[in-house]
């Protein structure tokens, strides 16, 4: 494999019905149809090398997805960006591209933390407020989910970072924990507030890596080799 | 979409039925486009988007600057539910415009079991479900697809329909909607006009009859402008037909979710139970340079990973082990699967094996349909218990380890011999299979599918009965308890499903009423198991006083039949013939490969088959 390009991509809101596997699909296709020189996997079905950081949602939009898409070639990445845009369906958009290091941690492993925003249909903004106050004073939050290994117990209190009141087309803003090390699903978080009602719309403002300082970095600014 | 269903979108399961937005689909100004036809399946999305007739008249009608094409698809359940509850019309997934400002309304009926949601959809566009309802401002609805060979039982409720292959019709059928528009011609006048296009069916201009016991007697035209008898279109040559050079590319796993290339249509083997064979001959292929630029164009256009080679019977296309061999030297390091559907066993070779294992495997399908040589030769289906062994061992030893088999139950002439037969050969199969075993590194598996037999009209056992589903039960459980083995699996079909797609598939006029009634008790997807309902079925029969095992009984070989009038182009004649051969078990040879077997279609039509080699040899290729 000649180098590997990490790509930052946006969903939106007019395709937010699509599931993670029908984005995968897509982006396939498109991959093929720019001709793009994907390097293809071992064995008797060989399927283009393109890993994803973390599934994006039913109904969720999103500014800032990832994808690790390995090249057999070099091509530059403002090519890579321009050829996938020509022929991505509208409602899916190449934001950046860089080349990383082809031995860089794959996107899994890195990603750990996302950032949300949500429009109610309608906010009282006092108790609102007063209802992200008193949850990010709690120690514990328990909230039962449904897993593939039946209802489990979870707290999500370590994984909500942080949550804020904004202005504008969203009102609502969450910094929380994504991955395999940790995920917090937006409307766990939104069950637990009071003041918002009429949840309609989530978008993903982005994926992070998040260090042990809270610092944050966009995958692709980690590993870039320009 | 429209933006009204869009608001609810995220609480119905698999909101990218309705969504729309794919890559290719066209969209027209609304305004600015003189005729506007809806394409309609009536099955859900990820059913509907494997046809490949909606895609190539998708892609006709829309090249056309006067016109418009856009899809709708059958709601499922729970859509339907919210449509009903907010009472919003069925719109289409381009534009999102209501079915009844369309001006032409198209159904693709490919089986029957797909009828009773052909009702539900006019319903649910609130267009009036029968045709003598309908007025000027509604849409004219029409059909077309294999299953017109016999619409009798729907026929009250179609405007017009088309027989055979649309490429060319359609067009005839756009320029007289818009002539019509523009002249302001009435409902009725329309149809007479199209009475006159060739392949064009009005059925509101005849008249059945019936006898005194209630049984079709015949059917009159009670029209000057309806002929006797329509007689089917065909495409006379493949590779100057319009193809699509782009696909809609589906977001959700749709079945069959490949880039389709038809390499050939019709088949003239005269498998005598096989209703396709004989409604789409004669055999036309494209050249391997036609293909291999569809192939680039539609690879370009869709970014598809896989490639499928269509048609009745692909393995026998004249140059099939070349053409692969061209295309796996292009495709195979781009990574591009290639996949043939359900192979002939006898031309399945080692080297063709060969060509197709080079790229992506799944498992293989041969369709022996009989367990015995004698019931293979009553049927008509040349192959050879030696064929399929030697397609197996091909098949395992090139390193497959799946091959489904396919075959019927309740064939004319079958006993539990015969079904025997099946389990024989199943066994045998596995047993090639187990041999490879160390060398495949995966244990073999061999599927038998059993499906129960359906007499089809226009076929040379369109008089023969259907076994009682009685029978047919116990037949499936002889099967099964012969079957049971590791390493086999086998599958069968609902019987009632079975039972009432015979009664369809030669019904008649009468049916047209329980249709309706079995709708408006709430049959809709049929063809699915979980929502299939025989016994509303039956309250719908018994209901209109209608007796279904009427339909699916034997018929007297002079007895007028509700399909005579619709002309497929193989002669009664010849059907008859074959009729009495397969009772004498007695083969017919393949007029590609021996002699004519006169079913009478070419010199009627003025066609012939049009095979690649023979092309090459008349010096016509470019």
């Amino acid at each position: 494999m000649e180098s590997k390009v990490r790509v930052q991509f946006a969903k939106e809101w007019e395709l937010r019905f699509l599931s993670h596997l029908d984005l995968v699909r897509t982006i396939e296709r498109a991959v093929r149809r720019a001709a793009l020189p994907v390097a293809l996997s071992q064995g008797f079905n060989p399927q283009p090398r393109i890993a994803y950081a973390s599934a994006l949602a039913v109904g969720v939009s999103s500014d800032g997805e990832y994808l690790d898409i390995d090249l057999t070639h070099k091509v530059p990445a403002s090519q890579v960006v321009s050829r996938l845009n020509s022929t991505l369906p509208r409602g899916l958009r190449v934001v950046e591209a860089v080349e990383v290091s082809p031995q860089a941690k794959s996107l899994t492993a890195q990603v750990n933390a996302a950032c949300y925003l949500f429009r109610f249909s309608s906010v009282d903004d006092r108790r609102l407020q007063d209802s992200i106050g008193q949850l990010l004073q709690t120690a514990e939050v328990i909230v039962e989910r449904e897993t593939k290994n039946g209802r489990r117990q979870i707290d999500i209190r370590p994984l909500i970072y942080d949550l804020t009141t904004v202005a504008g087309d969203y009102q609502l803003k969450l910094l929380c924990a994504t991955g395999s090390k940790g995920n917090l699903r937006p409307e766990e978080a939104v069950e637990q507030l009071d003041g918002a009602t009429g949840l309609k719309a989530i978008h993903r403002q982005g994926l992070y890596v998040r260090d042990s300082a809270g610092k944050l970095q966009k995958p692709t600014e980690l590993e870039r080799l320009t | 979409m429209d933006k009204r269903i869009e608001e609810f979108l995220l609480e119905v399961s698999k909101p990218t039925r309705y969504m729309g937005r794919e890559l290719n689909a066209v969209y027209k100004d609304w305004d600015q486009t003189n005729v506007r036809v809806a394409l309609a399946f009536p099955d859900v999305y990820e059913v509907a988007m494997a046809n490949l007739g909606l895609k190539i008249l998708y892609h006709i009608i829309n090249k056309r600057e006067d016109a418009l094409a856009e899809r709708v698809f059958a709601p499922w359940v729970d859509m339907e539910e919210k449509l009903r509850e907010k009472e919003l019309p069925l719109t289409s997934l381009e534009s999102g415009q209501p079915l009844k400002i369309f001006d032409i309304l198209g159904f693709s009926l490919q089986y029957e079991m797909g009828f009773t949601n052909v009702l539900n959809m006019l319903d649910l566009a609130g267009i009036p479900r029968w045709q003598s309802e309908r007025r000027a401002g509604d849409p004219l609805v029409i059909a077309g697809g294999p299953c017109v060979f016999n619409v009798e039982p729907l026929a009250d409720f179609f405007d017009f329909v088309v027989l055979g292959e649309a490429e060319e019709v359609m067009h005839q059928v756009i320029d007289l909607v818009a002539d019509g528009k523009q002249k302001g011609t009435s409902r009725e006048e329309l149809l007479e006009f199209a009475a006159r296009i060739p392949g064009v069916y009005v059925p509101s201009f005849y008249r059945p009859e019936y006898d005194q016991r209630g049984v079709f007697s015949g059917l009159e035209p009670v029209n000057p402008a309806a002929p006797r008898r329509v007689k089917k279109r065909v495409v006379a040559d493949l590779d100057q037909v319009e193809y699509p050079d782009k696909f809609v590319v589906p977001y959700m796993d749709v079945v069959h979710d490949r880039a389709m290339v038809e390499v050939l249509r019709g088949c003239t083997r005269g498998c005598r139970f096989c209703q396709a064979g004989m409604i789409y001959r004669p055999v036309r292929e494209k050249s391997p340079e036609t293909l291999k630029r569809q192939i680039d164009e539609l690879l370009a256009s869709t970014g598809y990973g896989e490639v499928s080679l269509t048609s009745l019977s692909s393995g026998d296309y004249s140059c099939i082990a070349q053409l692969l061999q061209e295309l796996a030297a292009v495709y195979e390091e781009r990574g591009i699967a290639l996949s043939l559907p359900s192979l002939r066993v006898d031309s399945f070779s080692v080297s063709l094996a060969d060509q197709i294992q080079k790229t992506k495997r799944t498992g293989l399908t041969f369709a022996p349909e009989a367990g015995t040589q004698r019931l293979r030769d009553v049927i008509n289906k040349n192959v050879r218990e030696e064929d399929l062994l030697e397609a197996a061992e091909a098949a395992f030893s090139a390193g497959w380890h799946q091959i489904k088999l396919y075959f019927m139950i309740g064939l004319p002439t079958e006993t539990y011999e015969d079904l025997d037969g099946i389990a024989a050969l199943a066994h045998k199969v596995l047993d090639i299979g187990r041999r490879y075993r160390p060398k495949n590194g995966r244990r073999p598996n061999v599927t038998v599918s059993a499906a129960s037999f359906v007499p089809k009209s226009h076929t040379p056992f369109q008089w023969v009965a259907q076994d009682p589903p009685d029978v047919l039960r116990q037949k499936q459980e002889y099967l099964a308890q012969r079957l049971r083995r590791p390493g086999i699996t086998y599958n069968f079909h609902d019987v009632d499903t079975s039972f009432l797609e015979a009664v369809l598939a030669r019904g008649d006029r009468r049916l047209a009423a329980v249709l309706s009634k079995a709708v408006d008790l709430g049959c809709r997807f049929d063809a699915w198991y979980e929502h299939f309902s025989f016994a509303r079925w039956q309250q719908a029969f018994s209901t209109l006083g209608v007796d279904p095992s009427e339909y699916t009984g034997a018929r007297r070989l002079d007895q007028p039949l509700p399909w005579d009038h619709l002309d497929p182009g193989v002669s009664r004649d010849y059907l008859r013939r074959e009729w009495e051969r397969a009772q004498a078990q007695v083969v017919t040879g393949d007029c590609r490969f021996t002699s004519c077997a006169q079913c009478d279609l070419c010199g009627a039509f003025g066609v012939s088959n049009v095979l690649v080699e023979r092309r090459a040899a008349d010096g016509e290729q470019s």
